[in-house]
């Protein structure tokens, strides 16, 4: 590599093809299973145990109808940035400059809340007059980002393990309660009654849409592997399929679990529902179990936010939405690297400052922009390349139905954020339309609009 | 940015206190610092070297759609 920097032509330094499904798998169900062990449950407090359970699936529902709509076009458009990719080629720039904000925004602030999740589990774990969280914090970030810096292939395969080991915890603790036997550790007939089950009636169930979200947060960051995959057209909607189902599951055990060994006012207001589950059990053996598995859940979590973070600021680099200097890439381990440093002290700033709500609540306002896009990309695609007139590695089936599912449920949990956070939704989308402005009015004038576009597509339909 | 400084602040803090009481969680959380300064400073050597070593024009030189070219000279 250093002799071909020295020859006279430049060498292109690209990121690497090296990936396969198992790491789509690992980064999506990476980034997501932290929501099984914190997160999901604060929908308890908002409508009961039941309407945990309802928007477990109607969010399911949600997340089914993205991961269907991100396979069939990151199957087709296959780039570093994901969603930023799409829209810049199929809506345009002005979509595609917003659309990488909401991806950078909701990775970091959910890295952030990951860090603080590790943090916090860790000084309650050792519960030790005046030992502060802000190492841990700090170590995860930095660790995390370094390996990041390193390279992708090992970045993910340390996240297949982690997030196996954290799935494989849910597991085994499903199975050491007996599940099949109510009564003799679990009590869901006691503890979830036509009485209780849904305490606020159906506008509780409405206000439990926020955080349901936490199940599956995520899952649509497989797509940021895209420009590091092998066989994106194969790989992508295989591993993004396969850790839905894997999601799916884990939450429907989750909820099971947890709604049978606690009381809903208690569920909908820890911090650590499986941890505790694990505690509740009386097994010290259990209780360890799920402490780890909450560690390692947010680790990975962590790990593949700062994966697509840095993959979608280094795209708005490399198209010129910002300065080049964030498009390199590091010629001996192929990473983005100066995208990973530069958003490190950010995340590590905004990990000492804020608390979990704080960041988490950005990161979910953040997420649910970016599905309402996708619900009106995948229209404009259908449209503007109908089926036939381009290769697709994966076709969704009952289109428009997923798209129109999303955008309807979209609608609803915009409407419930806007119950619990509603100052924070207004700040947000007056910040993403100034900086709409600025990109628009300031920026778009050093895009070389001519290569942005790199699909080799025929001219859409109407053009 | 007073915020942004107050992080700082507390990493500094957060040092003191873990050096002001070496306990089994102290140590843990000196290790974890020092953990951190040294992969923070590694990272900070490495871009500086290979800003160094590599032309701008190179560095920069990934373009989207480009890559399968680029993969079929890279030995892995």
């Amino acid at each position: 590599m250093v002799d071909a920097a020295m020859s006279s032509s430049p060498a292109k330094v690209s990121l690497l093809r090296v990936l396969g499904p198992a790491h789509v798998w690992a980064l999506g169900v990476g980034i997501v299973l932290v929501g099984e062990f914190t997160g999901w449950n604060f929908s308890a407090d908002k409508g009961g145990a039941l309407a945990a359970l309802i928007v477990c699936w109607v969010i399911g529902l949600l997340y089914t109808s993205v991961a269907m709509i991100d396979s069939e076009v990151t199957s087709t458009v296959a780039a570093a940035g994901g969603q930023y990719a799409q829209a810049k080629h199929i809506v345009g720039p002005l979509m595609a400059f917003n659309v990488a904000l909401y991806l950078v925004f909701a990775y970091t602030m959910l890295e952030v809340s990951d860090a603080i999740l590790v943090g916090d589990t860790i000084v309650s774990y050792a519960a030790t007059d005046g030992l502060n969280h802000n190492a841990f914090l700090a170590v995860t970030i930095v660790v995390l980002a370094f390996l990041n810096y390193r390279g992708v292939l090992m970045t993910l395969n340390v996240n297949f393990v982690i997030t196996a080991l954290a799935y494989l915890s849910i597991l085994i603790l499903f199975f050491s309660v007996s599940p099949w036997s109510q009564g003799t550790v679990l009590r869901l007939n006691e503890l979830v009654t036509p009485q209780n089950a849904l305490p606020y009636g159906w506008i509780g169930v409405i206000a439990a849409f926020q955080f349901g979200i936490w199940y599956y947060l995520g899952i649509e960051g497989t797509t940021q592997a895209a420009e590091e995959v092998r066989s994106p057209a194969r790989s992508l909607p295989y591993g993004t399929m396969a850790g839905m189902i894997t999601l799916l599951i884990a939450a429907a055990l989750t909820w099971y679990v947890c709604a049978s060994l606690m009381p809903w006012e208690y569920l909908g207001i820890t911090y650590y529902p499986l941890w505790d589950a694990g505690k509740l059990t009386g097994n010290p053996l259990l209780a360890n179990l799920m402490f780890w598995g909450t560690i390692l859940a947010a680790v990975a979590s962590a790990n593949g936010c700062i994966n697509d973070a840095a993959r979608a600021w280094f795209s708005l680099g490399r198209d010129r939405y910002l300065p080049t200097w964030f498009s390199a890439v590091h010629p001996k381990y192929r990473t983005p690297y100066r995208s990973i440093v530069f958003l490190l002290p950010i995340a590590l700033a905004f990990a000492f400052i804020s608390d979990l709500n704080q960041a988490i609540t950005f990161s979910i306002l953040s997420g649910v922009l970016q599905y309402t896009f996708m619900s009106i990309n995948i229209m404009m695609f259908r449209n503007k390349w109908p089926l036939g007139t381009i290769r697709r590695g994966y076709t969704h089936p009952f289109h428009p139905l997923p798209a129109i599912v999303l955008l309807i449920l979209c609608i609803i949990t915009y409407f419930a954020i806007f119950l619990g956070f509603g100052s924070q939704l207004t700040a947000m989308v007056v910040f993403y339309m100034v900086a709409s402005i600025w990109f628009h009015f300031y920026r778009y004038r050093y895009v070389r609009r001519g290569d942005q576009f790199t699909m080799p597509w025929p001219k859409p339909q109407g053009y | 940015m007073l915020e942004y400084f107050q992080g700082f602040v507390n990493i500094y803090e957060g040092v003191r206190a873990s050096l002001a009481s070496l306990t089994f969680w102290g140590s843990i959380s000196f290790l974890c610092w020092a953990l951190s300064a040294i992969l923070g400073a590694w990272m900070l050597y490495d871009w500086g070297v290979t800003d160094g070593r590599y032309s701008e024009a190179e560095l920069t030189s990934s373009r989207e759609g480009e890559i399968e070219a680029a993969t079929e000279k890279h030995k892995l």
